[in-house]
Formats: structure tokens, sequence, C-alpha cells
């Protein structure tokens, strides 16, 4: 049996049904983030891997698993959320526990990320990157602003964006709840002079503003590597963060070569993480160098395959059928 | 800067008088003199150096101009020969993960009896997602929305329907009720209407309610190219290049029960009554025209269309050769023009053959 972790209506996950049915499989069982897993048993003994996770299976019969996106719901009941909201991290960071469990558990088989993948760390992925001599973004992680204003000083712009997460959701009361995407976004100068040295904000992310004649989307998956150039420079609004995407004009997105030596330090960087599968962003700066910026484990492959005519969904179809 | 590149998802399609550029990302069609086009390298790139020698004078000026508003409308950028490595071409290669894609379904009654949970079950083995139901009667409408409970329980991605318009469903707003409540319906058209209007405008290809004053009460009616039918996208552009336009895993009933790849085909493979449809696929000849592409069909092949174009080998101009070009095409691309298939002298044998003087009604 296939194990595949996602989410309700996720098209790529979709796409890669499509080609195992077309293969004949029909051995797929497919967990949504909605799936409680209050119910369900993990069993750990000396004598048997086997656990109650799939109603109509025991693990023992998986042959591959596929982290593709989502959490496992866990169910957190109305009373305790009402009258006692002060339990409610706690219970959350048992699930939270339990999750990473049982994708540790899932590791063992033949698969495809997995859910603590998810967790991976934007600076230590940078960090790593320069490591194995790939080429990375002068940056600045703090809250201090005459560190700020001293580093804004050595780069003609420089950007700022989230730490680790590009959303913020916060609920205000029963009723209502905000959600905010954090944006990369140009912090102008004057605005940088403006800041009071006081200041005490929430450290971020300070980058040099790199110019570029595109940007990489690269998936990799397994030792294989798919990349798409992407010619955000075209249209304005999506100069800064391609994924402000304009749906007038879309960007120009085609297939691209990486160098070779950009595809092997990519594929070190990769091991390093211990990450098997993942979309990295790149770009190309106007004199032809590669620099890199982060690894997203759960990244959009429709836009890829669908652009490049890649066949990425039936590769993955395959990695899963223990055919590649 | 010493050469032009296009983008490789606009891709070159050299016809016999001109090319088209297929914006395959964008959907949009242009057309290149040959001059142009003539000199495209592995027809991805122009080198200008060899342009400016190679070109006389007035016309060099012409060309860069060209070239310049291809740049000036994102269809390809100025590159240099080492730049020009990073950009493969595009892989042509029809990643479809279905064994039939496409089922056409005619009924004369209105009724399609054989629709049930088995029926829908061998269509979905099949990785079918395309359903086409034709109806040249009225269904009833218990019937129909049983048809389409059934597809949306089911893999089937999109079902377009054809039937015959009628004032007590109009008045009924039975049209209407159905596209609200069955949103895997793509587009449902009723023919013989009092005028022909878009009623209702869907979105991303799905849930348009159609009136038409056409008659569309036969097979027959099948087979017309149109401008207004061509599709630009990497589907179409792949499987064009690799398999026939209309029948490769395509799969009909006709109004008899016959199994066929078409219906306006003579070809029979068994009766739905008492043949499965994995059964007829199986029997030979079914796939006969499935790897016919355009570059085999006679005048297709020259022409710029043939990777935006459908095709048709049930009404052939020449009914001797399954390399003919499509009858019911009525496009030169010698001249570069359309014309009317149905009143072309050279088109009268095929016409005749088919039994297509009179128009159908
Ligand atoms: S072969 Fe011609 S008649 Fe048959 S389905 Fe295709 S277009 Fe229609
Ligand atoms: S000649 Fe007609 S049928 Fe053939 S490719 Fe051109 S437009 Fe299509």
């Amino acid at each position: 049996m296939i194990v595949i972790h996602s989410q309700q209506d996720e098209s790529t996950t979709d796409d890669v049904l499509d080609w195992l049915y077309y293969f004949g499989m029909e051995q797929v069982k497919r967990v949504n983030g909605t799936n409680p897993i209050n119910a369900k048993a993990l069993r750990i003994n000396n004598h048997t891997q086997h656990s109650n996770l799939f109603d109509d299976a025991e693990s023992s019969a998986i042959n591959a698993y596929w982290y593709r996106r989502g959490h496992l719901a866990c169910e957190i009941s109305e009373p305790i959320k009402l009258g006692y909201s002060g339990f409610v991290t706690y219970f959350e960071k048992e699930y939270d526990h339990l999750t990473k469990g049982i994708s540790q558990v899932f590791k063992q088989y033949r698969n495809i990320n997995s859910f603590e993948d998810t967790g991976t760390n934007k600076l230590t992925n940078l960090a790593v990157a320069a490591g194995v001599d790939l080429l990375i973004p002068d940056t600045l992680v703090t809250a201090d602003v005459k560190a700020i204003k001293a580093f804004s000083a050595i780069y003609p712009r420089i950007i700022t964006k989230a730490i680790g997460h590009n959303r913020i959701t916060a609920t205000i009361d029963d009723n209502s709840y905000i959600n905010i995407a954090v944006d990369t976004a140009i912090f102008d100068q004057d605005k940088i002079n403006a800041l009071p040295e006081e200041n005490n904000f929430l450290p971020a992310v300070f980058q040099e503003y790199l110019e570029k004649k595109y940007e990489l989307r690269i998936f990799y998956f397994h030792g294989q590597v798919y990349s798409m150039a992407i010619f955000s420079q075209l249209n304005e609004a999506t100069k800064v963060d391609f994924r402000k995407h304009d749906t007038e004009t879309p960007n120009r997105c085609v297939p691209y070569q990486l160098p070779e030596d950009i595809e092997k330090k990519l594929g070190r960087f990769m091991q390093h993480i211990a990450m098997n599968s993942g979309s990295i962003d790149m770009v190309v700066t106007p004199s032809g160098e590669h620099v890199f910026l982060e690894v997203n484990p759960v990244g959009q492959l429709q836009w890829l395959s669908a652009n490049c005519n890649y066949p990425i969904e039936r590769e993955i179809a395959k990695f899963l059928l223990h055919d590649s | 800067m010493d050469y032009f590149l296009l983008y490789s998802n606009c891709v070159l399609v050299k016809g016999a008088h001109r090319a088209t550029l297929c914006d395959l990302q964008k959907g949009a069609v242009y057309f290149i003199p040959k001059p142009l086009a003539d000199l495209f390298l592995e027809d991805q790139a122009v080198d200008l150096v060899q342009l400016r020698e190679k070109t006389e004078g007035d016309m060099v000026l012409f060309l860069m101009e060209i070239i310049d508003s291809l740049v000036e409308n994102q269809l390809g950028f100025y590159t240099n020969q080492q730049e020009w490595k990073r950009f493969p071409a595009l892989n042509k290669e029809w990643l479809f993960p279905a064994h039939i894609s496409h089922c056409i379904l005619d009924t004369a009654t209105g009724r399609l009896d054989y629709f049930t949970e088995s029926f829908v079950e061998q269509l979905s083995k099949l990785c079918c997602n395309f359903v086409q139901l034709r109806f040249f009667g009225i269904p009833p409408i218990e019937h129909l929305e049983n048809i389409l409970r059934l597809i949306t329980g089911s893999q089937i991605k999109s079902v377009e329907i054809l039937m015959p318009w009628n004032t007590a469903y109009e008045s009924g707003c039975t049209y209407g009720k159905w596209i609200n409540d069955y949103k895997k319906i793509s587009s449902l058209v009723c023919w013989g209407a009092p005028s022909t209007c878009v009623v209702k405008e869907g979105a991303r290809a799905m849930g348009y309610l159609l009136y038409t004053s056409e008659q569309i009460n036969a097979a027959t009616h099948c087979g017309i190219i149109d401008q207004g039918m061509f599709s630009t996208n990497i589907t179409t552009y792949t499987e064009s290049l690799n398999f026939n336009s209309c029948l490769n895993r395509k799969i009909s009933i006709d109004i008899q029960g016959d199994v066929k790849n078409c219906p306006s085909m003579k070809e029979s493979y068994g009766n739905i009554g008492d043949t499965t449809l994995v059964e007829a696929i199986g029997k030979p000849g079914f796939k006969k025209y499935w790897n016919i592409t355009k570059d085999q069909v006679s005048i297709c092949k020259d022409c710029e269309f043939r990777h935006v174009c459908t095709d048709c080998r049930a009404y052939l101009e020449d009914p001797g050769d399954v390399y003919s070009k499509p009858l019911k095409c009525g496009y030169d691309p010698y001249i570069c023009e359309w014309a009317e298939w149905s009143t072309h002298p050279l088109k009268q044998k095929g016409i005749n053959f088919y039994g297509l003087e009179k128009p159908a009604f």
C-alpha cells in the first residue's frame, strides 16, 4: 500500500494519483489533514511495527510513503477549548510530538519528504548552502536598529522578510481572526533612516537586494533536478517576490538547464539537510551568478510541470511504485 | 547579444506560406513571415549576425522590427550563445495519464440506459477524464439527473452535454438548475434554440450554458474544423506531435449502442449490450487512427495551424485515403485563406460520399 499524506483538493496529489491509477495501482491510502488521529493507535514494541493508523490496513503492508502537505488533525474538545483555554497549548504540543513520531515511523519506508521537513530552518539552511559553496545573499538577522543601519549602508538596497513563517494567523475573538501574508519587501532607505534607535521589535531577516536576470524554481527529488526560469523582471508587480503573481500578464516560465556544478552543489546541500525532496528558489544575477535563496519542502509543483512539460508527477508515481 | 531566442513555450510552426508562433503558456497565436521563419536555427533562435549578413538591405530592417516587437510582446529575448545553452527546448512528450481520455455517448432517444454504476466503473478503470453526452432526443429529467449523480461520484473530471432545447425545460429553469447543481458540467449546449447566445458564462472552462439555433441532431454534425476550436496549450501541442488530435484515446458509443473509436465511423468493435469497453479497445483495429499525426496528413502537414488544430478522420476530402485532409476544413495553407468547405467545388466528392449534401434537418 502507498500512503499519501496531503490536504483535501490538493491538486498535485490528485495528479500523482491519476498516474498511480494509470499504472494500475489501487492500493493507495490518502490521509488528508482532516483525518483526526485521536482515535488511532501507534503501537511500538519488539515484535511488530504494526499500528492501526489506517483503518483498512496494517502499516506493515505499507510500501511507500509521501508526505505532501498538511498536518494530522488533532481534535481538541470544545469543553477544553472553552473552559480551559490555558491547556490548549499543552494539548497542541502533545499532538505535535505525536505527529512527529508518526512521521518518523513512516520514514522507515521508501518515502518522499516527511512531516519533519516542514520544520526546516531557513537560517541554518543558508549556512549549509554557503558551506557547500553555493552563493547566498549577505544576510543579517536582528532587531538591532544600529546593525540594520550599518548593514543598509553597504548595499544600494536591502529587503526584509520573516525568519521562518510567511503567514500570520491570529484569533481576535470568537467571530473573527486575521490572516496576513508576510511577503518579502524592499526596505526603503528613508524608512530605515527614520527608525528610532531604541526601537523594540521582532527580529527579522535583512538581505542585500539582488538584481536578477531571472529567478529559478528548482524541484529536487531523490537526485533528480527539474529547473524553471521565471522572467519576473518583465513585470513590475513581481520584481521583488515572484509569488505575488500578476494574473494579467503571467511571468514567462520556461525550462532551464542549471550548470552542472550548481546541480551537484544542490545535491550535496539536500543531502546535508537530509531532505530527499524540495522546491529550491534561486536567482540568476545580471552577471550570470547563481545565488541560493531557500528550500521549501512542500512547494508548488504544478506550476513547474505545467509550464515546462516536466514529467514530475509521473516520476513521483513511479518512485512510489518502486519503479525508478 | 547576438541571438534572438524564443521562450521555449512559444513554439514556431512552419507552414507552406508563413509560420505561426504558438504561445503555449498564454494561449495566443502570432504569424511570422516566411523569410523570418526560415532564419530560425533549431526552430528556436535567430543568429542576428547571420541575419544582417545574409539578408538584403531593407529586409534587415523589416525583420529586425518584427523581432523587436516579439521581444516587446514577451515571446522571446536577446541573448548570446552561452546563455542559449541554459534554455533547452520544451519536452515533447505528451503527459496524460489516461488509457482513454475522452468518451462520446450518442443517443437518438434521449436515454442512455447502459449508463449505470458498473459502466462508470469501466470508465474509471480506463482513467477516462472527459465525457461528452450527445442527446439527439430530449432526455427525461430524472434520467439525466441520475447520470449526473453517477458522474459526480466518479473520477470523471468534466462532462459536456448537447441536447435539444425545449420550452418546458426552459420555463422550468431546468437548464440553469443543472449547471448550478452539477459542478462537473463543463458546458450544456441546447441546440435548436430560438437564438444563439451564452446564457450563463462559466469560469475556467466549466459551468457554461449555451443556446444555439443550429440543429445538432445527428453525429454527422461532427468534424468541423474552425479557428474558434483551435486550442493553444502544451497538452494539445504535444498530443498533436505524437498522436491524432481527435481520435487518440477516444472511445464512443453510437446511437445503436455500437462501441467505436468515433461515432461517425463505420467500424464497430462490439455492442455495449454484450461487450465491455476494455474488450472493444483490445480488438485489432480499434486504435488504428491513434497514431496518425498532422505531420502525416496531406495538406495539414503544410499548415501552420497543425499543432493548435483538431483533426477528423471520419469525414475526409478523399474518402479513399486515410491520410487525406479533413473534409470539413476550408483552410488553404498555400494561399492562407479560409473558404466555406460545404460549397467548395473540390469538396463535392467527399460531401456526396458521406451523404452530407443536404443540411441534415
Ligand atoms: S473523427 Fe471526426 S467525426 Fe469523429 S469524433 Fe473526431 S471530429 Fe468527430
Ligand atoms: S489544413 Fe485545416 S485541418 Fe489541416 S491543420 Fe490546417 S486548419 Fe487544421
